[in-house]
């Protein structure tokens, strides 16, 4: 991979299942070293369209790169250097933790013995026992040291903590900090959970009905989305959303909107061109704002 | 190494069928000893012990040419109905060691079990203690035959289906479906169509182990 190319690159891909469109019209880039956080609601496309990244599923139109490889084409190449964490735990059933772990490391020239150690060590896993008789929790861990420990230039996580509890997801999160902090690495996962988001991610990506809606880091939204709370004054009717409003809603006379971009001349044109009695500024959560998003369906692509 | 890591994989994958193969094989003989033993404690033998065991093991070779079916049938399906197969499908494993491994698995555990189960009453024919006749070479052609076409028809299905027991139905009815419309056909007045039958089932074999080899390394998993 060139140093100035995307660590992923997905250009007006298409997937269809029948008359279903799971991915539509879905363009994104994923530079390298970012940890992205895929957000949408289910049925979004997000699982269909990490299955493409990891050349498991084949694009009907459009492209997808892959550490400047198609997945599809290039499939061995991408996979030894993408390490990948579905959202169901398929490992063989009769497997020792210790036997998944020499059945993998054969296929890795990159395997790290040192960090398989460490993470052996912090998930607290028991390499004697069979796959059947460990927790959820514990095979997630499992999966997550197996995508890990070869030191993948690329990992791609497919709602990996869903369904766990609040501890096992600070282990999880501990682990992947642990080692992207020691080896910085492009990371793309998808999750409902805002938290992890939050800890984890460097930007967001938010998709719904298989389109992006936004991209951009964390903090910019969360600085620059703001939910406006206006009360119209007597008779009046809202004249005039503001420029980059993702959602808005009326009841009697309260105007709620939330608008991205915000800033002191968006509030001033919004108390110029309707008659207000007043106005409040609301800060709003990461999930407020994947929320509004989803609920205002509007694309509005990041500056 | 990769294709030894897969052999080690496989073969564990059908351990659970061999060991179930192992038991369904000594039944016959577990029932040969407890006649045995009625035998020589009745008033009348009715027959030298070793006839007993003659019976056994050529039951043994029936059952065999049966079990050659489930070891094919569970060798792709098994996986996919066990959910691994995705697993493995992200891994970076070739399709093609994946499919050599798992041909070179359930075909060497089918023929080790037939030339054990073949052994034993070989050794009866050859020492001449054998009370039934000896196969001629017709015989064991329709059998290998119909072996081969097991095979071969529940490695094609274990490529298409997700369960391993639907692969090995299919395996077990398509050469039991071609022996029987062969001979209807043979009554119906044409005699030579029951001599067609080992080359229609070796071809069948062959033609449906190539077809799911084509069709397992080009399909993506699940």
């Amino acid at each position: 991979m060139n140093d100035n190319q995307n660590a992923i690159e997905i250009v007006d891909l298409w997937k269809r299942f029948g008359k279903t469109s799971a991915v539509g019209d879905l363009s994104m880039r994923v530079e390298p070293g970012r940890v992205v956080g895929f957000l949408g609601p289910n049925g979004a496309g997000k699982t269909t369209t990490i299955k493409m990244l990891v050349g498991l599923l084949r694009a009907d139109t459009g492209s997808v790169s892959v550490l400047g490889l198609d997945p599809f084409v290039d499939g061995l190449a991408v996979r030894q250097r993408t390490g990948y964490v579905p959202e169901k735990h398929a490992l063989p059933r009769w497997m020792r933790v210790s036997d998944a772990i020499s059945f993998c490391r054969t296929f890795y020239p990159t395997w790290d013995d040192k960090l398989c150690d460490d993470l052996v060590r912090l998930f607290a896993l028991d390499l004697g026992k069979k796959v059947r008789v460990l927790s959820k929790g514990t095979q997630v861990k499992l999966s997550l040291l197996l995508a890990l420990a070869h030191r993948p230039e690329l990992l791609v996580l497919d709602e990996p903590m869903a369904g766990l509890d609040p501890l096992v997801r600070e282990e999880l999160v501990d682990g992947i900090l642990q080692t992207v902090g020691n080896h910085p690495r492009t990371i793309l996962f998808s999750s409902h959970t805002f938290a992890d988001v939050q800890r984890l991610a460097d930007e967001v990506a938010i998709i719904h009905e298989g389109r992006l809606l936004t991209q951009c880091s964390v903090e910019q939204l969360l600085t620059r989305t703001k939910r406006l709370r206006a009360v119209l004054a007597d008779g009046a009717t809202p004249d005039a959303a503001p420029e980059g409003t993702i959602w808005q809603r009326r009841n009697r006379r309260e105007w709620l909107m939330t608008v991205r971009e915000f800033s002191q001349d968006t509030l001033e044109r919004v108390r110029n061109q309707n008659r207000l009695e007043n106005i409040e500024v609301i800060d709003l959560s990461l999930e407020d704002i994947f929320k509004d998003f989803i609920r205002g369906q509007r694309s509005t692509p990041c500056t | 190494m990769h294709l030894k890591t897969l052999l080690w994989k496989d073969f564990r994958h059908q351990t659970g069928f061999l060991v179930g193969a192992i038991v369904v094989l000594l039944i016959p003989y577990v029932i040969a000893l407890g006649a045995y033993i009625a035998n020589y404690f009745s008033d009348q033998r009715v027959a030298e012990g070793l006839r007993f065991y003659e019976g056994a093991s050529i039951a043994d070779v029936m059952l065999a040419s049966l079990l050659v079916a489930f070891f094919a049938g569970n060798a792709i399906a098994g996986e996919r109905s066990d959910g691994s197969a995705e697993f493995f499908s992200y891994l970076p494993i070739s399709k093609r060691a994946s499919a050599l491994s798992k041909l070179i698995v359930s075909l060497g555990l089918v023929v080790i079990i037939l030339t054990f189960c073949i052994a034993v009453p070989f050794m009866f024919w050859t020492s001449g203690s054998a009370s039934a006749d000896r196969p001629n070479a017709s015989e064991a052609r329709v059998f290998l035959a119909t072996c081969a076409a097991m095979f071969g028809v529940a490695w094609c299905a274990s490529s298409f289906v997700r369960s391993a027991t639907y692969a090995a139905a299919t395996g077990l009815c398509v050469p039991i479906a071609l022996g029987v419309t062969l001979a209807l056909i043979s009554d119906a007045g044409f005699p030579s169509a029951g001599e067609l039958y080992w080359v229609l089932a070796s071809v069948l074999g062959v033609a449906g182990v190539i077809a799911g080899t084509t069709y397992y390394i080009q399909r993506v998993e699940p």
